[in-house]
């Protein structure tokens, strides 16, 4: 069972509330939900839709084609109906059939070009209607429903002469007609808006569900159907942030700094939201949230709430990410555990602000002036996202280093559905490092040592410590000497090669599929899913590959070498220079004989990866240009 | 707090040769610094010194306590993200008037939007001395400092009237060369609850000319504790004594007054108005908290994913 449905509408219209309502009642029936939002930068008005995927087991990535796209405005109709499966249906609301292409002021003028061309007419002769009648004409069912009846009937049973508000509902009307047609109950749609607005307007809410049901009941659908399934044990509904979110709580977080930027905000503010929990047998625990001036407030607070002992982190985009670097190569030189989590979103500049890509991870490997240690690494689904975010931390404490996390925006603003069980703080454990304990003679913060680690002291502690930027003596006092630098530089620098050593190989990349391939795909970040899928599925025509799956690149896994020596590497990304290729050729003069890279900002699907491996395999294709909008 | 034995100025020194120019403003600085902190009571492992860049960023190397010597323009971000982890920290800002109010002048005012409980001190002596005598953001427009190609084309910032403005809940100015006035100033800024701000005029010997210890002598003079009270005791007196305060702030010339400009502890600290979001913070504040148990996390996040419960 897989299913694709689709809904959108304008930014700050609710549609985000009625997918989530939608998720929730299909969560409710026994299936898992996968959803991805993409929306402009844009308060009100841009067209924001939202793509989910409902399987029967756990699902971590979306396909192209729609086998349902639920409307109310033109735009959404315009925007989609050319991805609607064959075999799939739109509902639309007849109100707009006569709605032009041409006259939609908040579509973009490019795409009005490409749909027009694409039908091979002027965009003043496609109405939506014209779409119906060509949707029609290729198999597909589409459902009309007047939302204007709508709203009058639903006023008229709630004595209701304001229709204003009324219409606020339509939303829920339009995901209960979609909800009708795939057999869900009515009562699992109520659960689901209770859930989401409380009991508030629980009756109205109640109407407005049933008049849907009454009216899709007259449809035709010969489509999926969703049976209700049994559920073992308890499912949530978890969002990017919150997993990373959470995951920073299981960790050890209790400071976090952070500025305003999309779309890393939403961590932070969920932590803001949250501040306060209970600790096994230590009473209660906090995490302080500081909005800070800009992001160089961020890192440098969260620099200093280290220096305390505290596990601190923030949370930024690339803009931000920038204005970091300095601070984050001040915690490489001074040593400091601390936690950077980069959403990746479109750049250079501000480039796409609310759209997916993974182009920052050379800059997280090399930025910074200087060279000073550090570990980056990503993460590919929810529940990687927070296990990795918690034991963020223990690299951090137990290398004495920076850590950056690098997590792609299309993770952050994805919704899935997973066993609650699946994220569980007692596999979460806490490593702080080496630590001077009780008052020690002479203690010195930065011993040289053999593995280059020195035990940490925290501010207000019985040992003291001085700690510079500038090159510095064992105590952390300014020193410019030419034997001591190069000592000092090197044991900052050894660290590595401990990091190198002790991370277990799991932790820093993952093979899939074939080993025995001649060709082998490499990947990182919300490409995983697409991936597995894609090799999944190319298994099952006869076609065996395999997929060695980034997490960690710096310390750059050199081990994986022996797995990819003397194969033809598939480099799938989503930026334009193959950025882990280039990573690959550095650190183990592997080189990715084909590429297939995105740069349009929206989410990777399995689709696409699936066609675009097909090309490079088997039309020998070298370079593929994904540009898939699923 | 920890026990602690009673501190002195000794205690405080470190064995390290001082490289500051000699007759350097910051040696009066360092030693009123010392003063201050062996007065107050606390012990050595209390304290925090975050210092700038420059020639007054060693003075967090030049103090036997925690010395955290940070990027140019960044000792109020670092100093704040301490102070609100682990708030049983006393913590004192060290840096020049370039490092504070032009490199990070962003994190100057917003620091006195928090209130937090630090000291801030301003070494200001008008130029940029590290690196050879550039003028800085409080040398006035038209002054030629000898190591300038021409006379100063940006006009000058007032630190004080922009810590009003920025919202810091003790104002204060001194002069390097009066040690025990700026020690008894620096023990105010320090007992004060909120941010802080001492900004104490300095003669850079090398590298300012004009404004040298002959040219403050001649003009800084004492406000009259008769005549001048900056504490808001109540509300009530808080626009008179904030307007008061941003004219005598603008006094300079003939006469440079130096001491306590406003004072205010009516506002609520950072720490208070975090405490009053998060119960425990004070009690467990982030440096605090037993964050593992057996060697898991302590966290018990099971609420949190129970809200989230579809099904």
């Amino acid at each position: 069972m897989d299913l694709i449905w689709t809904t959108g509408g304008p930014q700050g219209s609710g549609i985000d509330t009625a997918a989530h309502i939608f998720t929730r009642a299909v969560a409710k029936a026994g299936y898992y939900v996968y959803g991805g939002r993409e929306y402009f930068s844009n308060i009100k008005g841009r067209h924001s839709y939202l793509t989910m995927r409902i399987s029967d087991t756990p699902v971590y990535s979306i396909t192209e084609k729609k086998d349902m796209l639920v409307s109310y405005d033109a735009e959404t109709v315009f925007s989609h109906f050319l991805d609607i499966a064959g075999s799939g249906a739109l509902i639309y609301n007849t109100d707009e059939s006569d709605f032009k292409l041409s006259s939609i002021p908040s579509m973009v003028s490019p795409l009005k070009v490409r749909i027009a061309d694409s039908l091979g007419k002027a965009g003043s002769d496609i109405t939506v209607k014209a779409v119906v009648e060509y949707l029609n004409s290729k198999g597909i069912t589409t459902l009309g429903y007047s939302a204007n009846d709508a709203v009058r009937e639903l006023g008229r049973r709630l004595n209701e002469s304001q229709l204003g508000k009324v219409r606020i509902m339509i939303n829920t009307m339009a995901i209960s007609l979609s909800t009708s047609i795939l057999k869900i109950d009515k009562e699992l749609v109520l659960e689901a808006i209770k859930d989401t607005f409380g009991t508030k307007s629980l009756a109205e809410n109640q109407q407005a569900v049933n008049l849907s049901y009454e009216i899709s009941s007259k449809w035709a659908w010969h489509g999926v159907t969703l049976n209700h399934m049994p559920v073992n044990g308890h499912r949530i509904l978890i969002d990017g942030p919150m997993a990373v979110a959470l995951g920073k709580l299981a960790g050890g977080l209790t400071f976090q700094s952070y500025y305003p930027i999309s779309p890393a905000t939403d961590e932070s503010v969920y932590l803001e939201g949250h501040p306060t929990f209970s600790r096994n047998h230590s009473g209660e625990g906090n995490v302080v949230v500081v909005q800070t001036e800009d992001e160089i407030s961020a890192i440098a607070m969260a620099n200093g709430a280290s220096l305390t002992g505290a596990r601190s982190s923030t949370a930024t985009s690339g803009p931000g990410f920038d204005l970091m670097t300095e601070g984050i190569g001040y915690a490489g030189m001074t040593e400091i555990p601390i936690v950077i989590t980069d959403y990746m979103r479109g750049g250079p500049s501000t480039g796409l602000p609310t759209r997916n890509a993974q182009a920052d991870l050379l800059q997280a490997v090399y930025g910074g002036h200087g060279e000073f240690p550090r570990i980056v690494f990503s993460s590919g689904d929810h529940i990687e996202a927070f296990y990795d975010a918690a034991n963020a931390f223990n690299y951090a404490e137990r290398y004495q280093m920076p850590v950056i996390h690098l997590v792609d925006k299309s993770i952050m603003s994805s919704y899935a559905i997973i066993d609650e069980t699946l994220i569980d703080t007692e596999k979460c454990k806490i490593n702080r490092g080496k630590i001077a304990v009780g008052k020690q003679d002479g203690y010195k913060r930065f011993q040289l040592t053999e593995d280059g680690v020195s035990p940490r002291s925290f501010l207000g502690s019985p040992n003291r410590f001085w700690l510079t930027g500038d090159e510095h003596d064992e105590r952390g006092h300014i020193l410019d000497d030419s034997v001591m630098r190069t000592e000092m530089y090197v044991k900052r620098m050894k660290k590595m090669e401990l990091a190198e050593r002790e991370i277990p190989e799991s932790e820093k990349y993952l093979a899939y599929g074939s080993s025995s391939s001649r060709k082998i795909i490499v990947g990182w970040g919300s490409t995983k899913w697409p991936i597995i899928e894609s090799i999944n599925r190319l298994q099952k025509e006869g076609n065996e590959i395999g997929f060695i799956y980034f997490k960690m690149f710096s310390p750059f896994p050199k081990g994986v070498k022996r797995l990819l020596e003397g194969k033809e590497i598939i480099d799938i990304e989503s930026n334009y220079l193959g950025q882990l290729g280039i990573l690959l050729g550095n650190e183990i003069s592997v080189n990715p004989s084909y590429h297939a890279l995105k740069v349009n900002g929206r989410m990777v699907s399995a689709s696409e990866v699936y066609t675009a491996i097909k090309l490079m395999v088997e039309n020998g294709e070298k370079k593929v240009i994904m540009n898939g909008t699923a | 707090m920890a026990q602690h034995e009673k501190i002195t100025i000794a205690d405080l020194r470190v064995d390290e040769w001082n490289d500051w120019c000699p007759g350097c403003g910051d040696y009066g600085i360092l030693s009123a610094v010392q003063m201050a902190m062996a007065e107050t009571g606390k012990g050595i492992n209390d304290y925090a010194i975050f210092s700038g860049i420059g020639c007054s960023g060693k003075t967090s190397d030049y103090i036997n306590t925690f010395g955290v010597h940070n990027l140019h323009g960044r000792p109020i971000p670092h100093a704040t993200g301490a102070k609100l982890a682990n708030p049983n920290l006393e913590v004192i800002v060290i840096g020049g008037d370039g490092d504070l109010l032009s490199i990070g002048a962003g994190h100057f005012v917003s620091a006195g939007r928090r209130n937090v409980d630090i000291t801030v001190i301003i070494n200001d002596n008008g130029v940029y001395g590290l690196t050879k005598g550039q003028a800085s953001p409080t040398l006035p427009r038209g002054t030629r400092t000898k190591a300038l190609p021409l006379p100063n084309i940006n006009d000058s910032l007032n630190p004080l009237a922009l810590s009003l403005a920025s919202g810091y809940t003790f104002v204060a100015r001194g002069y390097a060369y009066d040690i025990k006035h700026l020690k008894g100033l620096i023990l105010s800024a320090i007992k004060h609850k909120g941010s802080a701000i001492v900004d104490i005029l300095q003669p850079c010997p090398t590298y300012n000319d004009i404004n040298t210890k002959e040219y403050y002598d001649e003009r800084v003079y004492k406000m009259d504790e008769n005549e001048w009270d900056p504490v808001v005791k109540d509300p009530s007196e808080e626009r008179e004594k904030f307007l008061k305060a941003m004219e005598k702030s603008v006094e300079w010339g003939d006469k440079i007054p130096i001491g306590i400009f406003y004072q205010n502890e009516l506002v609520p600290t950072y720490e208070e108005r975090l405490a009053s979001r998060i119960k425990t913070y004070i009690t467990a504040p982030p440096a605090k908290q037993e964050i593992s148990y057996n060697g898991a996390s302590s966290a018990e996040i099971k609420q949190l994913l129970q809200s989230r419960r579809v099904v």
